[in-house]
């Protein structure tokens, strides 16, 4: 057992984590093909318009067409309805936690692939600054409001139906997604209305931008994604969780310097165990980069899956030797 | 209403012609628009206007005759007539009342459809033309879908193929697309297919009429196989600010066939038969009118492009450091 | 540099001098204990040859004196230079450099300034091309103003006196790529992708070796002494990084089949100690060995000679210079327990950890008298060990022998204190 878990924590993070996500990406994108149907309250990326390729359908999908159903039903017999799709994307969810993101989420292993290309071109990527990952940060939750507040106000008689699902709108997993099975459809601007024609618009400017962010930026949607914050609201009961023991961090950073998402508590919380942050996405890398023994570790219902020791470090980091034929890239 | 008022004129003067007997018109068809906007108070489904009663969908369906789908007539006379012989989902036959609306005495029926797939409704009616010897068999046939989103889409491939009766002597088939689903919408640019079936059988020879709004029409024989196919005209031309992308536009199909079968009806001879068999359908603006690849992937790169730009010229300036603290002077 | 050379004192007398206190120390380490590790031999013979015997260290290329930890030697390395480091542990050159400072500041500094400002200086380090200052405390930073008055080359390593702020690892990060910028120009060698990765791999190993060794003291009784201990990592100061990792790593196999045959280096009840503060360089080794002449052991330490500067490990998400100079840049900065910066929380934290994991009894704070920023923690510290119930003896002190015998008393009297909880608690 103890070799086992020794095996387990000297892992290649990054190569296990290549193949988990290629396997994902497979089963959400080309599922279909397979008569593979996860249903359709997935709390990742497993984009609706892929019609014949997807393996499930992400939850946002589904969350914008209730929400738009007319408030008499919504509030009555229909709400039912709403409260199950609920109670199955929690299901989904509190297995993996956020780790759909970084492991599951088509459109963040996308972006992995668009970073890989970057690295492999010999572009430094950007950071943030501190001040502007405090600017950035809330955007998520705002866009998460208007996903459920807009198709309300539908539902509601208040605005035209043509924005029934504004967040899939202006989604560049809509727009990219489906290219991987060869349907190029989503690459329009719709000018049958006004609001089709501007959300639309809005959809292939942010598809350009995905590509540019995406490839200077690691992770560069994630930061706004609204499946993210909702994810967030029901983080604490999930089984999967990142903790932090504070009495054996150095604090030397390490685990910030990985992090995709700059998230700074990686290093510097000492106090509180629970350290996952909004943004996470529960990738791991930081246990991986983490040189202390036991410091963070990830646990599934309590169990210790993965966790971050010294010996790992050194295999994973450095291999212990000058030799050149270990390289990583 | 006018239009009704002239139908009705119209009904009364054949009628008179024709001795009393029965309508005059060449054909007799199920539409599912109501005589009268508002009608009904349905609520939009896939498959057309329903009437949700304790979550059954019921149907309502018009008899009209005349053969321009837009403007036919509704029938306010109709001496004898088969009741609606009515196919479920799994085939079974039902016989539903024929009814007349409590304002015009406008005849209609409606059906309940608990079950998921398409229902197939028929109605015969038989006259006289004492004059030319020919016994005139009108058959009306609707095939209506019923379909809802939280019913789910596991099992729609089984529900999609059509039913025919062998028991109905001339019988109209639409062909399905090649992956028609239940959300599947013909559109113009599509072409679609019909096949005439005598007694269940393939009918070669037969006269076929394809109808559409605007009075667009085309006759043409059926094939070896009984088959005819036509490509569905653009007939919608509004202007933008009024263009719906889901116009319903409704088309009628007529299949004719004469026989030289004899007899005699209540001691009235005739020499020969003719039966006239209908379909109606809709069909819908083709997203090709109102989606642009160019606009979209211009727009796409335009985004990528300003933004990669952007953040070249960014790095290629930033060269002087710490200047993030500027002094208002 | 020899015409700034500012002491009277003549070569062969200097030569001598400090020969004799290093040769003193060395034989205290070697002969008043039993049970040196065989492994050893490597270090004490080398301590030998360039302290007593003067023997010049085979150098090849440009030599980069660094004056602190903080001073990235990975960049150095890849640069194809070689990184001295010049901290000095000598009485002797402890009272050269009086000249240079105020009576009461820290030895450390007084005897580097003393033995860079000697003729002839022990050890032989060869001629240096550039000394490389970090910024840190208020009399290293003034050293190096005096460095360069004695004909150096002097890079001033810009460390900012925080290190929690995002601003702060910005402005380290980028003093860290201004000093690249300088090797490059000192060296006429470009920082390459394969050169700093080689570079920080060979650091790296000799880390963790180092960290095998570390995680070896855990072991309870001790299979080894601190003093010791700290001979190794003092021997990193000059030696070939490459053959030191080899030495260490044969120590850390002997250590490991002493553990496998449950050898005792010391008694079951000696008292184990964790040590912290201003840095034992050799030949000063004097508290390491009073307390464990007075028959405790030092188990783990908390000092920028040894574990501070061995322990934390870079980590790099994309093997990039740009990335890996900047993971450089953060090693170096985050996770330093130095007194200099703003807060200490940190070293707070650590000696806590050190002490709980070591299984440590006590903690022995050196503080070097003049050494300010470590005269100033004490009280904070050791108020962080009471809350756990840890005893703390806090010893103010200097290169200087005179105050041996005092400390001794003061050593034995707070070992026999230890011994008695242990026994009270058992």
């Amino acid at each position: 057992m103890s070799r086992l878990r020794t095996a387990v924590n000297n892992l290649n993070l990054r190569r296990l984590r290549f193949w988990l996500q290629l396997g994902f990406f497979a089963l959400l994108v080309y599922g279909g093909y397979f008569a593979i149907n996860l249903g359709n309250n997935l709390p990742t990326f497993a984009c609706g318009f892929n019609q014949e390729g997807r393996g499930g359908v992400c939850f946002l999908l589904p969350l914008q067409h209730l929400m738009a159903m007319n408030w008499k039903a919504l509030f009555g017999y229909a709400g039912i309805g709403v409260l199950t799709a609920f109670l199955w994307f929690a299901l989904w969810f509190f297995v993996l936690n956020k780790a759909w993101c970084g492991y599951a989420c088509p459109l963040g292993t996308i972006q992995d692939w668009i970073t890989a290309l970057r690295t492999r071109l010999g572009i430094r990527y950007a950071r943030y600054s501190q001040a502007q990952f405090r600017a950035l940060t809330p955007i998520k939750y705002v866009l998460l409001a208007l996903t459920i507040l807009i198709p309300l106000a539908i539902g509601g008689g208040l605005l035209p139906h043509t924005m029934g699902t504004p967040f899939c709108d202006i989604c560049p997993g809509r727009m990219v997604i489906p290219l991987f099975t060869g349907d190029a459809s989503q690459l329009t601007i719709d000018f049958s209305s006004k609001t089709a024609m501007v959300m639309t618009a809005l959809g292939m400017l942010v598809t350009g931008l995905f590509f540019t962010g995406a490839f200077i930026k690691k992770r560069f949607f994630c930061f706004f994604c609204p499946m993210s914050a909702l994810h967030y609201l029901f983080s604490k009961p999930a089984l999967l969780k990142l903790k932090k023991d504070g009495d054996k961090c150095t604090r030397c950073g390490d685990c910030y310097r990985v992090c995709d998402m700059e998230i700074k508590e990686i290093a510097d919380e000492v106090n509180e165990p629970r350290i996952m942050q909004d943004d996470c996405i529960l990738c791991l890398k930081c246990v991986a980069a983490c040189p202390e023994d036991g410091a963070l570790k990830a646990t599934f219902a309590g169990i210790p899956i993965y966790e971050s020791t010294e010996q790992g470090f050194i295999k994973r980091m450095h291999k212990g030797n000058t030799s050149e034929r270990h390289d990583h890239d | 209403m006018i239009k009704h008022a002239s139908a009705f004129l119209l009904v009364m003067l054949t009628l008179a012609v024709a001795g009393g007997n029965a309508i005059a018109s060449e054909v007799l068809w199920l539409s599912e628009v109501p005589p009268h906007a508002g009608h009904g108070g349905g609520e939009h489904a896939h498959g057309g206007t329903v009437v949700k009663r304790r979550g059954v969908y019921y149907k309502n369906l018009w008899l009209r005759h005349e053969d321009n789908p837009q403007q036919a007539g509704y029938v306010q006379q109709l001496p004898s007539h088969s009741p609606l012989l009515l196919l479920d989902t799994s085939g079974q036959p039902h016989e539903q009342a024929v009814q007349r609306d409590a304002v015009h005495g406008l005849y209609n029926v409606e059906f309940p459809m608990p079950e998921e797939g398409f229902y197939n409704a028929y109605l015969t009616h038989q006259r006289l033309n004492v004059d030319e010897g020919r016994r005139l068999i009108y058959i009306a046939k609707a095939e209506v879908l019923k379909h809802s989103c939280r019913e789910g889409h596991d099992d729609v491939q089984s529900k999609m193929p059509p039913r025919h009766n062998p028991a109905i002597p001339l019988e109209l088939v639409r062909e399905r697309l090649p992956k028609e689903n239940f959300h599947s919408l013909l559109s113009h640019g599509d072409t679609v297919s019909f096949q005439v079936l005598r007694n269940g059988e393939p009918l070669p020879g037969a006269a076929v009429t394809f109808t559409t709004a605007q009075g667009w029409s085309r006759q043409a024989l059926s094939d070896s196989e009984g088959r005819v196919s036509y490509t569905l005209i653009r007939d919608y031309y509004p202007p933008w600010h009024e263009f719906e992308k889901r116009k319903a536009q409704p088309y009628l199909v007529i299949a004719a066939h004469t026989v030289p079968e004899a007899g005699e009806v209540e001691g009235t001879p005739y020499r020969q038969t003719v039966y006239r068999s209908s379909l109606a359908g809709n069909y819908y603006p083709s997203p090709r009118d109102y989606e642009s690849y160019a606009y979209g992937i211009s727009f796409g790169l335009f985004a990528l492009l300003a933004t990669g730009l952007g953040i070249y010229l960014y790095r290629r300036r930033r060269h002087r450091p710490y200047r993030e603290v500027q002094f208002d002077e | 540099m020899s015409d700034m050379t500012t002491t009277s004192a003549g070569p062969a007398y200097n030569l001598s001098r400090q020969a004799r206190e290093a040769e003193n120390v060395l034989d205290h380490i070697t002969d008043r204990f039993d049970d040196n590790p065989q492994a050893m031999a490597y270090f004490y013979e080398l301590f030998r040859r360039v302290y007593c015997q003067g023997e010049a260290l085979p150098r090849q290329g440009t030599l980069v004196g660094t004056t602190c930890i903080h001073a990235p030697e990975e960049l150095i390395y890849a640069m194809g230079a070689t990184p001295v480091r010049l901290c000095n542990g000598s009485y002797h050159y402890d009272q050269i450099g009086a000249d240079f400072m105020p009576a009461k500041s820290c030895s450390l500094v007084k005897a580097t300034l003393g033995m860079l400002g000697s003729e002839n200086a022990i050890p032989r380090v060869g001629k240096l091309d550039l000394v490389v200052n970090p910024t840190t405390c208020d009399q290293k930073k003034k050293a190096g103003a005096m460095i360069e008055g004695m004909g150096y080359s002097v890079h001033d390593l810009e460390l900012p006196p925080a290190k929690e702020s995002e601003e702060s690892r910005l402005y380290w990060q980028r003093s860290v790529r201004q000093f690249a910028l300088r090797l490059g120009r000192l060296t006429g060698n470009k920082l390459t992708r394969k050169g700093l990765k080689a570079a920080m791999a060979r650091t790296a190993h000799a880390q963790a070796a180092f960290r095998t060794l570390h995680n070896l003291r855990k072991s309870s009784p001790a299979l080894f002494l601190g003093k010791d201990a700290f001979l190794v990592t003092n021997a990193f100061f000059f030696d070939d990084i490459e053959r030191w990792t080899e030495a260490v790593e044969k120590l850390n196999a002997e250590l490991a089949e002493r553990q496998k045959n449950g050898f005792q280096a010391a008694q079951r009840k000696a008292p184990r100690i964790l040590f912290t503060g201003s840095p034992p360089i050799f030949p000063n080794l004097k508290l390491p060995l009073l307390i464990e002449e007075a028959g405790g052991v030092v188990v783990a330490d908390e000092t920028c000679s040894a574990n501070r500067m061995l322990y934390d490990m870079t980590a790099v998400d994309e093997w990039r210079v740009n990335d890996m100079v900047d993971g450089l840049a953060d090693r170096y900065l985050k996770p330093c327990t130095c007194p200099i910066f703003t807060r200490n929380d940190d070293r707070q934290r650590r000696l806590l950890e050190l002490a709980a994991s070591f299984n440590a009894d006590g903690v022995v704070y050196q503080a070097f008298s003049g050494c300010q920023v470590y005269e100033m923690e004490q009280r904070s510290i050791a108020e962080a060990l009471n809350a756990r119930r840890i005893p703390m003896l806090y010893i103010e002190t200097d290169y200087s022998p005179d105050d041996m015998g005092q400390l001794s008393t003061r050593i034995e009297a707070f070992l026999e204190s230890i011994k008695a909880r242990k026994r009270k608690r058992a």
